[in-house]
């Protein structure tokens, strides 16, 4: 690395502080040989801009808005044979952004992945920068580029969409047991 | 009936990773991370980036869908608007490159060698001077690059020229020019993202006529990505719904340049008049589900 230890030292600091977080980030969106990738970019962009790094807590929603678009770049390379994403004859949805299968541990995440998988990209995001990493509205504002009211109310409707979602899919999952009760009787 | 607290319970219990010590065994250490990251920002610090550019004697027609033709009008007047503020931005900052008689030529070696060294010192007014009239646009639908890297690497030459380095170009091998320039570490882009250049070129009668990413997109992508999935998805969309019949294909982008009057990103106008009404409803749905 090419650069003065006083920036060496920074970046140290940085990446000590939070590349637990970062890390995490993208494991929650990408398998976990992709997600070291990605974690290792986001760092890299870091080293190059250190200087330009917000200081303290703002630092990691400033990593997590390179390691969002690193996290889409890495998606976006690996389905680049069938060029979905940027066909704008297709118009049609990016793959959805999942982590490692394995480490879905239950039947009950899944439900709540898969779900997750059929809102808008951007609703997904929020919803995961809110209840996954755990920022607030005007941190998720700066990230995605909108207000901490739009955020807020975006979240709401996200939320009751991903609710409704969820409902539909146990109806169907329990209606034809009930429908099998139902003929038993 | 689900509700959305309880959507909420749920959605945060599917953390796949709740904490650093539920990280999967084959996550790498944060020691094996900074190996990594030293070992590529070693590579990157000084590499050259080599530049593939394609000598392509005839212009092939191909038949794009109709729809197509506003989305790349949009978007090209956006780059249009963007080449405009970066001309007014450097203030005609000139400087002739040794390759400027020979491209004037129509030499396609030369044209590559004096686009490299255009986008170098920031010239976007000799890039633009280059630019075949249907640049980007005839291949745009069957390559998922061509004009959205064009955008971000005009931006490179806004914000991405402070270490300016050395380009040379060799060929022809096998119907390609080979150039090399040296990437500048400090692009910026909308404040997130960093991009280096690599670029693969079609040069047609002496023009540029598409040009795109080649090899890993790296930090390419990083912006192009942004760009598809926040702007040009919802420009196809609207185009699809607001001119299902390409009636707004007589968007010209030269145009749009010269006339005009939507505000496009704060740099730059757009003065077509139909460029600008197609653009400016775009803008304002645009606008308007940012802040939904």
């Amino acid at each position: 690395m090419a650069q003065s230890p006083s920036s060496h030292a920074a970046f140290r600091k940085v990446f000590d502080e939070n590349h637990d977080a970062v890390h995490m980030f993208c494991l929650r969106r990408l398998n976990v040989e992709d997600a070291n990738e990605a974690t290792a970019d986001v760092f890299l962009v870091a080293w190059r801009r250190v200087d330009q790094i917000p200081s303290d807590s703002e630092a990691l929603p400033w990593l997590y808005g390179v390691a969002r678009n690193v996290v889409r770049n890495q998606h976006r390379s690996r389905n680049r044979g069938a060029r979905l994403v940027a066909r704008l004859g297709s118009v049609r949805e990016a793959p959805p952004e999942q982590p490692e299968p394995q480490i879905i541990r239950r039947q009950e995440e899944a439900e709540v992945h898969e779900a997750l998988g059929r809102l808008r990209a951007q609703d997904q995001e929020l919803l995961r920068l809110k209840a996954w990493e755990g920022l607030s509205n005007d941190q998720i504002g700066k990230l995605l580029g909108m207000s901490h009211r739009a955020v807020e109310g975006r979240y709401a409707r996200a939320l009751n969409k991903l609710s409704k979602i969820l409902s539909t899919e146990r109806q169907v999952r329990t209606s034809p047991r009930l429908a099998q009760e139902g003929g038993e009787q | 009936m689900s509700k959305p607290v309880d959507a909420q319970r749920r959605l945060e219990a599917a953390n796949p990773v709740v904490s650093a010590s539920a990280k999967p065994a084959t996550a790498w250490s944060s020691a094996a991370l900074l190996e990594h990251i030293d070992r590529r920002s070693g590579d990157m610090q000084t590499k050259e980036t080599p530049t593939r550019i394609e000598y392509e004697p005839a212009t092939k027609k191909t038949r794009k869908p109709g729809w197509v033709v506003p989305v790349l009008a949009g978007a090209t007047a956006v780059i249009a608007a963007i080449v405009v503020a970066a001309v007014f931005l450097t203030g005609g900052e000139e400087s002739k490159s040794q390759y400027a008689d020979a491209a004037a030529g129509g030499d396609p070696q030369a044209v590559a060698g004096l686009f490299a060294d255009s986008f170098r010192i920031g010239d976007v007014d000799t890039i633009v001077e280059y630019l075949h009239p249907e640049f980007n646009t005839r291949e745009f639908a069957e390559d998922d690059i061509g004009l959205l890297s064009a955008w971000v690497e005009f931006e490179g030459a806004l914000y991405g020229r402070d270490e300016p380095g050395p380009s040379t170009c060799q060929g022809p091998d096998d119907g390609w020019y080979f150039c090399t320039y040296v990437s500048s570490p400090d692009g910026v882009l909308a404040s997130v993202g960093y991009f280096e250049t690599t670029w693969s070129a079609q040069i047609v009668d002496g023009l540029i006529r598409r040009m795109d990413v080649a090899g890993e997109l790296s930090f390419a992508g990083l912006m192009t990505n942004y760009v598809i999935n926040d702007f040009e998805k919802p420009l196809g969309e609207y185009a699809l719904a607001a001119d299902p019949d390409g009636s707004a294909s007589a968007c010209d982008v030269l145009a749009a340049v010269q006339a005009g009057d939507v505000q496009t990103r704060g740099v730059g106008t757009v003065h077509d008049q139909a460029c600008g009404e197609f653009l400016a409803g775009f803008v304002d749905d645009y606008a308007a589900s940012l802040g939904s």
